[in-house]
């Protein structure tokens, strides 16, 4: 099926990594009514982590953005997953929540959730365009770079 | 059928306690309902490690706490989850009515160690006891990070989101 979104994707030459299959008792995304809650993603390609590290010290600003943008493509591969393949039931991205693996007083956190956030606008347009909250954090799973969960309204 | 026993009774085979909800310990409140075309959402806050109103797990993952601990606090926060869940049912439907809720997603905190990357085995103790319970109602989305400090210096920290049937 070829829609609005996957002629966008293309027109940006984005290949959409394959959506991973979480390992434990949960699930990547849960529509509830109108709401899709995508689980958070981490920096994964074909199976495979990348960045690993703190943003900051093991990681460029500019490799942690590239880490939140490789979330982000996890998410709407998630999605378009959940959709039965179709991410023009894509209705909004309503919020994100990025957490950055750093050092404290690291304050660069906008920055690297940029990543995610501006895929998601290229992607969407104007429907990409969401609430989000940026924060630091002294560990995430796998000692990843960058994690970032979302919820989107979905038709 | 699934009854709110028969949840209660899961939890018992896996040697839990479903425990009475706990009051919010600061200015907010423990849950807040909203209604939406797909039933009723409920926002649980927070929860910690507390049993019986005293708390049980205090410290930091791959410091002061080892993993089990850490397993065995992950638990305890998520039957509180469950205990708000459970009060929420009593609100909207007059009686604990845990059959008739979904779990759509888990926050997971943990107070660990920089750099420490060995969440999965924890966040999935609360992922898998949320399922034995609430059954095909119990698969959630969930985001897992660690943190180097939560409040009262409580080991684990989770909220959540259920979905309430509309009847």
């Amino acid at each position: 099926m070829t829609g609005r979104i996957d002629a966008r994707l293309t027109e940006l030459k984005i290949a959409l990594p394959a959506a991973s299959v979480p390992a434990a008792n949960y699930v990547p995304v849960v529509i509830a009514g109108n709401l899709a809650f995508v689980s958070g993603q981490v920096p994964v390609l074909q199976g495979e982590l990348k960045y690993l590290g703190k943003v900051g010290v093991e990681l460029t600003i500019e490799q942690g953005q590239q880490a939140a943008r490789l979330c982000a493509l996890n998410i709407i591969a998630q999605l378009k997953l959940a959709l039965g393949g179709d991410l023009d039931r894509v209705r909004r991205c309503v919020k994100v929540g990025g957490f950055v693996n750093c050092e404290s007083g690291f304050g660069d956190q906008p920055k690297v959730i940029n990543g995610a956030s501006d895929l998601f606008v290229a992607v969407f347009g104007d429907a990409g365009r969401h609430a989000r909250f940026a924060v630091g954090t002294n560990a995430l799973p796998f000692n990843v770079a960058v994690e970032v969960d979302a919820v989107f309204e979905v038709a | 059928m699934t009854t709110h026993q028969t949840i209660v009774d899961r939890l018992r085979a896996a040697g839990h306690e479903l425990p009475p909800a706990m009051p919010a310990v600061a200015s907010y409140v423990p849950f807040v309902q909203t209604q939406t075309g797909a039933g009723t959402l409920v926002h649980i806050a927070g929860q910690g490690p507390f049993r019986d109103g005293r708390l049980e797990h205090v410290g930091r993952i791959g410091a002061d706490m080892a993993l089990d601990d850490a397993i065995a606090s992950a638990r305890l926060v998520t039957l509180n989850v469950l205990a708000q869940a459970a009060a929420a049912t009593v609100a909207k439907f007059g009686a604990p009515s845990l059959h008739k809720a979904r779990c759509v997603r888990l926050g997971i905190f943990l107070n660990c160690n920089d750099g420490f990357a060995e969440m999965e085995p924890i966040a999935d103790a609360a992922s898998s006891l949320v399922t034995a319970a609430l059954g095909d109602k119990g698969w959630h989305c969930r985001s897992v990070v660690g943190k180097p400090v939560l409040p009262m210096q409580t080991s684990v920290e989770i909220d959540g989101i259920f979905l309430m049937d509309q009847i």
